[in-house]
């Protein structure tokens, strides 16, 4: 042997390695399962754009961990968080992890929920993870349509739309997501209303930068979007945060934040034969609607508290009825939103 | 009684194989043609030819210059690059470079599933024109030409949608590639020579990323290599070591017109390689590259290794040859 002979068989083999496997054999994690029809979308598969990560390439949380909200060190007071009641207490996932992450696979009281979130649609809501009796947990799909996020749950490998609320590709292909509504608010919002609150720590599981905004400008540049969308609607601005109730009999209605000066704004609207009760507040930055079928009055000044009913029962901000058993306010279906994502999953929708 | 150069040697071919073996993906690819542009300096009326190899592997998460732990993902850019350069007068040289590149993205994900998409295809080639400004044993060129939008940029996923563009073998645009080069061959040591090469890209825009709905433009790319190498004789071979530093900087891509995220750096490469004449104007070269500094925008997979191995020939269809080719 000499050199000359090493380095043709060096040559050689650089060539023929290049093409052998690595480690892992690939098991393509999108495998709809006989009988069903890859190319079969409710929607146009053309508007279905490979984020560029891919299956996965954003990680899920699987296990969450928390940590009591006073004891928190590593959020803004000004940093957003989607809060749900958990049993007696409340749960919160912060925004600048969800950003990293889009979904959470969780328990929140008695349900397992998937928390998922689109940081370019701003869209947060929580899904069932029990679907046909069967509990799976969501994923990111990697995966795009009107530049929002489409989970897809491990179990059948479907494909779904976070901001449609269904099942768009795949063996549940129509299936209507059960949901779960949060309330987003301020840290600082959060401490001083539920400060025994459970959140989500950075304790993830992965080793993210959660100090720093993945997406640069996006979040208040209103001439820039990542992909392509449907249809644009000017009617506000495009990243304008807004509040859209969703699927009250068919109809959905977007509303925005109060600019009348109040710290907190309070009225009724009716939409789709339903009564609602809207909670607003600019300078606490949370909107939040309640099914209104007990005559509910505002309460000035006693935030977290903000209505009582014709029982004298008192509601905190979360719908918790405060001295009631089991008399909890109904949130219909409803997610804060950038504008332009209501303008295009909902073409045409009602605009308060 | 145990041959020294036999063990040597296969010592070394064992690492390197081992290397691909484990480092590569079923095939990588990539778009590395302008860090591979610039022959040597040569005479009228030689061919210089090459065949190149080139794997660029990028498994190291970064969030801006820190390393994050993650072994989620890997991206893997291979590369087979035909090179050739043509002294077709004194002073002037046509040099075109044409590729296959293999684009492959693979994710480590739940329940122990391996998610894979590749593509495969031509890359854009290039064409460059070089003059001589300064020949003999300093040595300086100036080049220009463009990067020809001829390979594809719509390779489709295994569900049948658009992938990334950092994925597509092309990049849809007329590209401008301006060059430089120096070398100054040492007066007490010809064999010496200090290098110096500097490569920019100055992209263009496709209109028609992801089928006409988006446009697309890679950041402006400037790459700078510089270092020392040398020949020696060493067993009767004639060996050409070299070491060096490759500087690069990305400016960000931009999507329809805006500064797209998490993409753009600055980046700098220890950069070492070894060269054996097999005989007369017919070498092989091995070049490998470790990251010493990586700053890339917000968050990012960054380049972990790269390995380029290269056959070099070399036909001289002169009477007289006035200099060694210097190649590096």
């Amino acid at each position: 042997m000499n050199f000359k002979a090493i380095y043709v068989l060096i040559f050689i083999a650089a060539i023929f390695a290049a093409c052998g496997e690595d480690s892992g054999t690939p098991t393509p994690t999108f495998n709809p399962g006989p009988g069903v029809d890859p190319n079969q979308w409710l929607i146009p598969q053309e508007e279905v754009f490979d984020g560029g990560p891919g299956v996965d390439g954003i990680p899920a949380i699987d296990n969450p961990q928390f940590t009591r909200a006073t004891d928190v060190n590593f959020l803004s007071s000004d940093d957003l968080m989607m809060v749900i009641p958990d049993g007696d207490g409340v749960k919160a996932y912060p925004i600048p992890i969800l950003d990293w992450h889009e979904i959470v696979n969780d328990e929140v009281g008695d349900e397992k929920m998937a928390i998922t979130y689109c940081p370019l649609t701003g869209t947060g809501i929580g899904w069932n993870r029990v679907i046909n009796g069967q509990e799976t947990t969501f994923g990111v799909s990697g995966l795009l349509f009107n530049t929002n996020l489409m989970p897809f749950d491990r179990l059948t490998q479907s494909t779904w739309s976070q901001q449609r609320l269904d099942c768009v590709n795949g063996s549940l292909i129509g299936t209507q997501s059960e949901n779960f509504s949060f309330v987003e608010m301020e840290f600082s919002t959060l401490l001083d209303a539920f400060p025994d609150a459970q959140v989500m720590n950075t304790n993830t599981g992965f080793d993210r930068d959660y100090d720093r905004y993945p997406y640069n400008d996006y979040r208040t540049n209103n001439s820039r979007l990542l992909f392509p969308i449907s249809v644009e609607d000017d009617r506000l601005l495009v990243k304008q945060r807004t509040l859209g109730v969703i699927n009250l009999n068919g109809r959905n209605k977007v509303y925005t934040f109060n600019d009348n000066g109040a710290m907190i704004d309070a009225f009724t609207d009716n939409v789709g034969g339903e009564e609602l009760f809207i909670i607003r507040s600019e300078e606490l930055n949370f909107m939040v609607a309640f099914i209104n079928d007990r005559n509910l009055t505002f309460i000035e000044g006693e935030f977290p508290f903000v209505a009582f009913d014709e029982s004298g029962i008192k509601y905190d901000v979360l719908g918790r009825s405060v001295n009631a058993v089991d008399m909890n306010l109904e949130l219909p279906t409803q997610f804060m939103g950038y504008w332009f994502s209501w303008g295009t999953f909902y073409p045409g929708i009602e605009l308060e | 009684m145990v041959n020294m150069r036999d063990v040597v040697g296969t010592f070394v071919f064992c690492i390197l194989l081992g290397i691909n073996l484990t480092g590569q993906t079923c095939c990588s690819g990539g778009v590395p043609v302008s860090s591979n542009l610039g022959f040597g300096a040569d005479e009228a009326k030689t061919l210089q030819l090459s065949f190149t190899t080139d794997f660029n592997v990028l498994k190291s998460l970064y969030s801006g210059a820190e390393q994050l732990t993650d072994g989620l993902r890997k991206r893997t850019t291979q590369s087979y690059l035909l090179r050739t350069a043509y002294g077709f007068a004194n002073r002037w040289t046509v040099e075109s470079s044409f590729s296959l590149v293999r684009q492959t993205r693979r994710i480590y994900g739940s329940n122990n599933n391996v998610d894979q998409q590749s593509t495969f295809g031509i890359g854009d080639p290039v064409v460059l024109l070089i003059y001589d400004v300064l020949q003999g044993p300093i040595n300086i060129r100036l080049g220009v030409g463009p990067q020809i939008p001829l390979a594809r940029t719509d390779f489709l996923s295994d569900r049948g949608l658009f992938l990334v563009e950092d994925l597509q073998p092309g990049s849809g645009a007329w590209d401008a590639i301006f060059f430089t080069s120096a070398t100054i061959q040492s007066r007490t040591r010809p064999t010496n020579s200090i290098f110096f090469n500097a490569i920019y890209s100055g992209t263009g825009v496709n209109p028609d990323s992801r089928g006409g709905l988006q446009s697309y433009e890679f950041g402006n790319d400037l790459q700078i290599v510089t270092g020392v190498s040398d020949q020696f004789l060493w067993f009767n071979q004639i060996f050409s070591p070299s070491l060096g530093l490759r500087f690069r900087t990305a400016q960000r891509d931009v999507l329809d017109g805006f500064d797209n995220s998490g993409t753009g750096g600055t980046f700098l490469f220890l950069r070492s390689g070894l060269g054996l004449s097999l005989r007369d104007d017919y070498r092989i070269d091995l070049t490998g590259e470790i990251p010493l500094f990586t700053q890339v925008n917000e968050t990012q997979l960054a380049t972990t290794y790269t390995l380029n191995i290269s056959l070099y020939k070399r036909f001289s269809f002169s009477k007289n040859e006035i200099f060694q080719p210097i190649t590096f």
